[in-house]
């Protein structure tokens, strides 16, 4: 896994650098603004940038430079953004159409190595990562607490694995259940909610996110 | 009894013509003296005085076309000049003149009772009702039951014939002369008292203001007062009171009517008072500049609103005070910006550091087991701390408002709060910062308020361009009730709305829910 790495902060951009190395990925570059990290990109063509939302010049640049990159390399580089802001917005606006190859990261999530590496793999495999503390967001708000109220704690907690961006397999895993009970559930929730089931996985996360922050 | 206020419609005729046809009217009369062989002093101070109260009149007409204070002091002008009929010894002219002199008086009583603010109520309505009612007796009296007149006798040695009159009685003539003239001099005492009282409960800078003009009316009361007990005193014995020396005679005939001469003259010094240095439009502007005494400005404001120059100069302040108070709003706006920057770039991005320096730490191989324990709880801590920071930057500036716009950050809004909302949304696009920003804190402490105290189950939350500008309301199904002024949410919420120029509206009846309103501009 060849990697780019963005922040206008050392400290961080060290770090990442650090846990990606170890974790067995090749960084192949480092950038401190995202003019660097666009040139970067189209340089060395790699497998996943690691994004900073805030970079100079302005506020947005990581997160305009990552949506470029997503669109521009579309399947062939995946973008994982770290931010601080816990913001669905903003994932929301990386996952786009739910074509995977995306993820969004709190920036303190990453001082766990496990979860920065699980997100850079699962991403750079062309699948989605959205950081659990935002679907906790999602799911926080009075009217979706209501809309979910139809589902059992098991259902809720394998909607917030898909949504996460998670594939049957892992949330199995994660569950400890067989992909079969996963795929039963995932059918039931679906149609409890009035979701159309998707095989995609990406394209899943996209429409459960959508349906959780009210907006489908 | 109500205050009475005479139709200002009727002011509108313009103040043009009336000086105008009032300086005609001047004019014709001075031409008649002429032809009628007045003397010198009579020709040159009866024109000068009736001039006066007409530049007077014209400068105030100018200067408040909807108060009546010019109207008043043209009619003075008007009366002044129908009561100079002495030397004509035309008859007509004579009737007319002596039954409609003085009238001036009541114009002058009426400024002193009103002067500035135009309202007359109370005491003042009756006892300036009484003195018009006496007037007017007095001139039916002069006019019907005709009597050779006593104060010109050299021009008509055998007396001069009326003929108007319809009733020849020196008693019934005599009685209505002194009984009117007794009630005149008990008003216009009573209406100088009432005018010097005024005067002196008026705060300093009011009095600054329309001091001359009070002072100078209630002085004209004070001479009015002398003539109508010298009237009565010499009708009912048959010569006047006041006896002076043959030389002083024409200087002291002239005294008592030269008073009332002294209101047109100080209104005109009040007006070029008005901005000379030390005057009280320096005083205004240096006290409005302070925003220092306001209830006293005010007042003295009242005077002089319809006043142009003052009028421009506090439209003027108000634009300049609007716009620096938009500027304060917008730099603490920027200022909360700049700290939640500094709290997510600096502070945050430091403890992201430390928070992977422990995991790197708890990773080394051989770790101690209490060690790698204590390592666990300080990055759970750092965690808490790190949400606590990252809530609390929110809480001083929501970073998405500024990148993203109104639309996520409203939704992150409705999300949080504790009663369900329903969002209804229609923007297209960004909007002014100032107006997004307020926006935002509108239905921030909106839905704070609905949390806290309106024991609401639903609220809804719309936000559309409406006029031009953007309308945001906030409404719930709780209780009602608010109190605009005791949640100091609310008033900050309400001076940040007047800050922009918006409109504000709190709608809370008790037991029907509680609606916000709010429209701002969008410019």
């Amino acid at each position: 896994m060849r990697v780019i790495v963005a922040d206008d902060s050392a400290v961080i951009r060290e770090g990442v650098v650090r846990i990606l190395g170890a974790g067995g990925a090749e960084v192949v570059g480092q950038a401190r603004t995202a003019e660097e990290l666009l040139s970067l990109v189209s340089e060395l063509a790699p497998d996943l940038a690691v994004i900073d939302i805030r970079m100079p010049p302005s506020d947005t640049a990581g997160l305009r430079a990552a949506v470029r990159i997503r669109d521009e390399y579309r399947g062939r580089i995946g973008v994982l953004m770290l931010s601080q802001f816990l913001e669905p917005s903003y994932a929301l606006t990386l996952l786009a159409d739910g074509a995977g190859g995306v993820g969004y990261l709190l920036k303190d999530r990453i001082a766990d190595a496990n979860e920065l590496l699980d997100a850079a793999r699962r991403v750079a495999g062309g699948g989605s990562a959205i950081d659990p503390a935002v679907i906790d967001e999602v799911v926080r708000s009075r009217a979706t607490q209501e809309r979910l109220a139809v589902l059992t704690a098991r259902e809720r907690e394998v909607l917030e694995l898909i949504a996460e961006g998670r594939s049957n397999r892992s949330i199995g895993e994660r569950l400890a259940i067989s992909v079969k009970t996963v795929e039963a559930q995932v059918a039931t929730i679906f149609s409890k909610l009035g979701l159309e089931a998707d095989p995609d996985d990406n394209r899943r996360v996209l429409a459960v996110l959508v349906y959780l922050e009210g907006r489908g | 009894m109500p205050a009475m206020s005479p139709a200002r419609a009727s002011l509108t005729i313009g103040a043009w013509p009336a000086v105008l046809a009032t300086g005609l009217f001047i004019l014709v009369a001075h031409y008649v003296h002429i032809a009628a062989g007045a003397p010198l002093d009579f020709l040159i101070l009866e024109t000068s005085f009736a001039l006066l109260f007409l530049v007077a009149g014209a400068v105030a007409w100018q200067r408040r076309p909807t108060s009546y204070t010019g109207p008043l002091l043209v009619l003075s002008s008007v009366f002044w000049t129908l009561g100079s009929y002495g030397p004509t010894g035309i008859e007509p002219i004579w009737a007319v003149g002596f039954a409609f002199e003085g009238y001036y008086d009541v114009a002058l009583a009426l400024l002193a009772l009103t002067f500035p603010a135009d309202r007359l109520a109370g005491r003042a309505r009756v006892v300036w009702t009484v003195l018009l009612g006496a007037f007017l007796v007095r001139s039916a009296g002069r006019l019907l039951l005709s009597d050779p007149p006593r104060t010109y006798p050299e021009s008509f040695p055998d007396g001069p014939s009326n003929p108007f009159a319809i009733l020849e009685s020196r008693a019934a003539f005599e009685i209505v002369e002194v009984t009117t003239s007794v009630v005149v001099l008990v008003c216009v005492l009573v209406i100088a008292w009432l005018a010097a009282r005024r005067l002196l409960q008026s705060r300093s800078l009011t009095r600054a203001v329309v001091g001359p003009v009070l002072v100078a009316s209630a002085i004209a009361m004070g001479f009015a007062a002398v003539e109508a007990f010298d009237t009565a005193w010499s009708t009912a014995f048959g010569e006047s009171f006041l006896t002076v020396p043959e030389s002083v005679a024409v200087p002291a005939g002239w005294l008592v009517p030269a008073g009332r001469a002294i209101v047109p003259l100080a209104f005109l010094l009040g007006t070029l008072r008005l901005r000379a240095s030390g005057g009280p439009l320096p005083a205004i502007t240096a006290r409005l500049a302070h925003g220092d005494a306001p209830e006293e400005v005010d007042a003295a404001l009242a005077a002089y609103i319809e006043n142009p120059e003052l009028a421009n100069l506090l439209t003027s302040q108000l634009a300049e005070l609007r716009a620096s108070r938009a500027r304060i709003v917008a730099a603490g706006d920027a200022e909360r910006q700049r700290i939640e920057r500094s709290l997510h770039d600096g502070a945050q991005q430091h403890l992201t550091g430390i928070a992977m320096r422990l995991e790197e730490a708890r990773q080394s191989p051989g770790i101690d087991e209490t060690l790698a324990r204590r390592l666990d709880d300080a990055a759970a801590e750092l965690r808490d701390a790190t949400n606590e920071l990252r809530e609390l930057a929110r809480g001083i500036h929501p970073a998405v408002l500024t990148e993203a716009g109104l639309e996520p950050a409203l939704a992150t809004l409705a999300r949080r709060s504790a009663v369900p909302v329903d969002l209804h949304l229609e923007l297209d696009g960004r909007l002014p910062t100032a107006t997004e920003v307020t926006a935002y804190y509108v239905v921030a402490e909106g839905l704070t308020n609905v949390a806290r105290s309106a024991h609401a189950t639903r609220a809804s939350v719309t936000v559309e361009r409406r006029d031009g500008g953007l309308a945001v309301e906030v409404r719930d199904d709780g209780v009602g009730g608010a109190d605009p002024v005791a949640g100091s949410g609310i008033t900050g919420l309400h001076d940040r709305v007047r800050a922009l120029n918006g409109q504000f509206r709190l709608d809370s009846p008790s037991g029907k829910g509680t609606s916000l309103e709010v429209w701002l501009p969008c410019e």
